[in-house]
């Protein structure tokens, strides 16, 4: 989907571990006419941001090896200034607490 | 029925002696056992479905999400005017396979709920394990605790019914998340491990660093009734066992050497059926 040698800084990057829902995602950005980088693992994608600057980035909140939280701290030392987005399917007491660093929307709505 | 023949000394026949037994009332109380058997398993399943319940929510939100996305990217293009045939086609076949993907999650919760367990196969208890760690993931993750397998690669396959191993592995995870409530969520660990046994018995351990068993008595947790949990019944592990012998399995509890327990299932191996699965 993504060329990983070449870096945009208008592209949205995703982050979720579901392949399935990656690439719907992805598609549904695309529909939008927005550029997209896909990651299916929380470590690249903070590799990429390591190296590359990230305007924006969509991650979900419960994956396999690491949650969104997780990503969303580290990515604070990496890339203070990229924008995150916190996905979920179901609501959770804990997360938007969690998710209150600035630049950080905390979205429970987007899984219906 | 018993009898015999009474002959005289030329082999003719001159009496039969014989006598019944009725043993319908002993088999009417063996089959009403095997129904109580079957009803408390059957409430045990549903017991263990009502702690996943976000489990089963997140396997069924997934392809439900994609199936949503994909719609809604395939409805934009066409209103744009721009869209490819190819990717059209990529669009739909994507959401039939996440619709079937849906299907199957569905399914999966039917089975397990079913009042019948269903009939013996031969199974490869590492696809087992690895179905049902995905299973529970959702649960797991929002326990803070982490699951991992360390499966032989070797293991031969073992006659089972997959929805009773299902739930024996969900019981012992189950038990296993409880025991680690207390830990600091970095020390929450389960550890899942797959061998064999000279190939004779197939052994499955559920590992964790909670609590432990009872020192004096660790066996005692697969008494009926007997619990550590302020809400437990008691059943859980005293259904494991049942169902664990039933197939001509053991089932033993021990304490891990630094803490925690350490549950130990051994089964009869196949001869001759050996799976290569990759370890999860």
């Amino acid at each position: 989907m993504s060329n990983p040698n070449q870096a945009d800084e208008r592209e949205v990057c995703l982050v979720d571990d579901d392949p399935s829902v990656l690439k719907s995602m992805h598609y549904l950005l695309a529909s939008e006419g927005i550029k997209v980088r896909t990651f299916g693992k929380a470590e690249d994608f903070l590799a990429h941001a390591g190296t590359h600057r990230v305007p924006v980035v969509v991650t979900d909140i419960w994956m396999d090896q690491v949650t969104g939280l997780e990503v969303l701290a580290r990515l604070c030392a990496i890339s203070p200034k990229t924008r995150v987005i916190v996905i979920t399917a179901r609501g959770s007491c804990r997360a938007p607490l969690q998710c209150d660093r600035p630049g950080c929307l905390f979205h429970e709505a987007v899984r219906r | 029925m018993r009898g015999r023949c009474l002959k005289d000394e030329e082999g003719n026949l001159v009496e039969t002696i014989g006598v019944t037994l009725d043993v319908s009332a002993q088999k009417q109380a063996d089959l009403q056992l095997q129904h109580q058997r079957e009803e408390m398993a059957h409430r045990n399943r549903v017991s263990l479905m009502g702690e996943m319940t976000a489990s089963f929510a997140h396997e069924l939100n997934q392809p439900l999400t994609a199936i949503a996305n994909n719609a809604s990217a395939a409805r934009r293009f066409l209103e744009r005017g721009n869209i490819d045939p190819a990717l059209l086609q990529q669009l739909l076949q994507d959401m039939v396979a996440d619709s079937q993907r849906a299907g199957e999650v569905i399914r999966g919760i039917r089975s397990l709920v079913r009042k019948e367990a269903g009939v013996r196969t031969l199974l490869d208890l590492n696809a087992v394990i690895t179905d049902t760690v995905r299973l529970v993931s959702t649960d797991v993750l929002s326990r803070e605790s982490v699951v991992s397998t360390e499966l032989d690669p070797q293991l031969p396959q073992v006659n089972a019914t997959l929805v009773q191993i299902q739930q024996v592995l969900l019981n012992l995870i189950m038990n296993a998340l409880d025991a680690m409530e207390g830990l600091p969520p970095a020390e929450r660990r389960i550890i899942i491990s797959s061998r064999s046994n000279k190939g004779d018995v197939v052994e499955v351990s559920v590992r964790d660093f909670g609590t432990g068993l009872p020192k004096e008595k660790p066996d005692k947790v697969f008494d009926h009734f007997f619990s550590t949990k302020q809400k437990g019944m008691g059943m859980g592990l005293a259904i494991v066992r049942s169902i664990i012998e039933s197939h001509g399995g053991t089932i033993v509890g021990e304490n891990a050497p630094d803490r925690g327990a350490c549950m130990i299932v051994r089964l009869p191996a196949v001869r001759g059926q050996t799976q290569t699965v990759a370890a999860a």
